[in-house]
């Protein structure tokens, strides 16, 4: 490796995933801090931490110069910008370049073209890429109102720099558009520093699956297979798997077919995902965005291919070439991933911030558990509330549900509350277990029959 | 060579050929702080990169940004206290630039918004709770508040009995 020494640009459980990748490949690391991060565990196992600024990310971690100076000023040679914050910010990738840093991601301009889910769905299409009925950006409230009167309600109002669900939100009527627009607008821009909307029609019964991409400067794409992130409550992912094992084979290979291709028409390089819609009754599918960076659950992916994600990102940004092609890649047993978020279920998921009074992970040898959490550790209002993603395997999708589940029951954290106990409940219901739910089927049909405590 | 004078020298140059206001980053004992335009000189400034105490850094940041709460809060008489429900950053109105949802003066109802309590990037709406007139605004725009923190005194319209 040329890279000697990574800035990692985020905080949470990835710093610690991208720091642990680091110290893996004999690379220094560094981790950029607000003054709420300063005794992180990512800042703890890091080599050192430089610190640029206050808690509110618009201050610190949302500032391309603070960053980049960070970089300088702390002797690194390249920047990881792990996922949300500046991760799908062009200017970041832009900066480091011209400060002669390696930006850990694709591009600027597939940043740029692929991370604007407005461009996104244009270059898809060009592609041959199925793409649902939208729009491009608006920028009032009545330029909304006018748009969704010609795609039709319910319709989905969308975040331009979005991804991971933030800044979205479903809406019914011109009415509630109206009065939803601008706050839906500063959750954007309070996440990813830009308040730009669109609008996407509403698919009522749906399945949400993604494709894994690692390309390299070389020209080689691969894709390591799908991912099924079909539980969700307001568009956030809760329970991931993978293999999608509601695919059948004929539409798995579509599927992943359309992912490459749109990776080769943006000639990607480096990790990325292409998120797709899934019509079973139909068989059909349709392109929801490309998130030009690391996902949150990528685990599930590393965990049945054996790839490990991050530390490809960083050959990748290295220069080298791909080790794998994709006649290696294959998929082995099943993985699911639970977010467990710092939010209380027994008072509809209000966040809950404060201080981990006790912590203790479960140790199978077939659960990994993705955290920045320990005992003592303050969990700021500042920032989201995934506090551990809990990850298990087993050889096929019901050893992992079975496995999932005694991991949810011994997995106790105390002092903040967790969305652990819907994650079981998600686990141990007939609908999940016989692989029939919709993005719906949380907040539609577990939800209110669903009684916490 | 991290907050070596060669490091702090790349961030200097970086500063210069760039069209950043101002930097403020920290590694260790060192403190590195520049501004575009300072008053003293007209080109980016200087600052003083500065090797500063390590006592000193942490007396100057290790402050929380919490609003102070006034010690003796003035509350009128008979007046109901909106306090935060959780920690959060205080909002005071629905975007940069715009009106604040609730000044002194002002008349609500009991399902009036107050303000946004942002918690963990959720935007929650908190509502002023009784009718009446607004009496005291506590909280400033921005800043973070602590669970219980009084926000907004609104006086009832009604005497609540």
């Amino acid at each position: 490796m040329t890279i000697r020494r990574v800035l990692v640009a985020n905080r949470g459980e990835i710093a610690v995933r991208i720091v642990q990748a680091c110290r893996a490949g004999g690379i220094d690391v560094i981790v950029a801090v607000s003054d709420a991060d300063q005794d992180s565990l990512a800042a703890r196992l890091a080599n050192d931490v430089v610190r640029i600024g206050p808690a509110n990310p618009a201050l610190s971690y949302l500032r391309v110069e603070q960053v980049i100076a960070a970089a300088l000023l702390s002797g690194c040679d390249a920047v990881h910008p792990g996922y949300g914050f500046l991760s799908e910010r062009a200017e970041l990738a832009d900066a480091c370049v011209e400060h002669g840093l390696v930006f850990v991601g694709p591009p600027a301009d597939t940043i740029r073209r692929g991370g604007d889910k407005v461009e996104a769905r244009r270059v898809a299409h060009s592609a041959g890429v199925p793409t649902g009925s939208g729009s491009a950006s608006v920028g009032s409230v009545d330029a909304a109102v006018a748009v969704a009167a010609d795609v039709g309600y319910p319709i989905l109002l969308k975040a331009a720099a979005g991804g991971g669900g933030r800044g979205m939100v479903r809406v019914d009527t011109p009415d509630a558009l109206a009065s939803r627009f601008a706050t839906a607008s500063r959750e954007a821009e309070a996440a990813f520093g830009d308040g730009r909307m669109y609008l996407e029609r509403y698919v009522e019964r749906a399945r949400h699956v993604e494709v894994q991409l690692l390309g390299d400067h070389h020209g080689n794409i691969v894709h390591l297979g799908d991912r099924d992130c079909s539980t969700q409550r307001r568009f956030q992912k809760l329970v991931e798997e993978a293999p999608a094992a509601v695919l059948a084979d004929d539409l798995r290979r579509r599927i992943s077919d359309a992912a490459v291709a749109l990776g080769r028409r943006l000639d990607y390089r480096g990790a990325g995902t292409v998120e797709f819609l899934v019509d079973l009754e139909r068989d059909d599918f349709s392109f929801l965005e490309i998130n030009t960076r690391i996902q949150v659950e990528h685990p599930v992916t590393e965990m049945v291919t054996g790839i490990d994600i991050v530390r490809e990102q960083l050959r990748i940004a290295d220069g080298e070439p791909l080790g794998f092609d994709q006649g290696d890649v294959t998929i082995s047993g099943h993985a699911i991933e639970c977010r467990i978020n710092a939010e209380s279920v027994v008072d509809d998921f209000r966040p809950s911030p404060g201080t981990i009074t006790h912590w203790a992970p479960p140790t199978e040898a077939w659960v990994r558990v993705d955290s920045h959490g320990f005992v003592g550790y303050d969990v700021p209002p500042h920032y989201d509330s995934l506090v551990a993603k809990l990850i298990v395997t087993g050889a096929d999708r019901d050893e992992a549900i079975d496995r999932s589940l005694r991991a949810l029951d011994s997995f106790r954290i105390d002092g903040i509350a967790t969305t652990s106990p819907l994650q079981r409940a998600v686990l141990a219901h007939d609908d999940f277990r016989n692989d029939t739910i919709t993005t719906q089927w949380l907040e539609t049909t577990l939800l209110p029959s669903w009684s916490p405590g | 060579m991290h907050g070596s004078g060669d490091a702090i020298k790349r961030v200097v140059e970086a500063f210069e050929r760039s069209n950043w206001t101002e930097i403020d980053v920290r590694v260790g004992d060192i403190r590195v702080h520049l501004v575009a335009g300072g008053a003293a000189s007209a080109a980016p400034t200087e600052v003083p990169a500065t090797p500063v105490g390590s006592t000193a850094i942490s007396a100057a940041v290790g402050v929380p940004s919490i609003a102070p709460v006034p010690v003796a809060l003035e509350v009128p008489p008979g007046a109901h206290l909106v306090t935060a429900p959780s920690p959060g950053i205080l909002w005071r109105s629905p975007e940069p630039g715009a009106p604040p949802f609730a000044d002194v003066g002002d008349q609500l109802e009991s399902s009036t918004t107050v303000c946004i309590l942002e918690v963990m990037k959720l935007m929650s709406h908190i509502k002023a709770g009784v009718e009446g007139q607004v009496v005291a605004v506590y909280g400033e725009n921005g800043v973070a508040v602590e669970k219980g923190q009084p926000l907004f005194a609104i006086a009832p319209s009604r005497q609540m009995s």
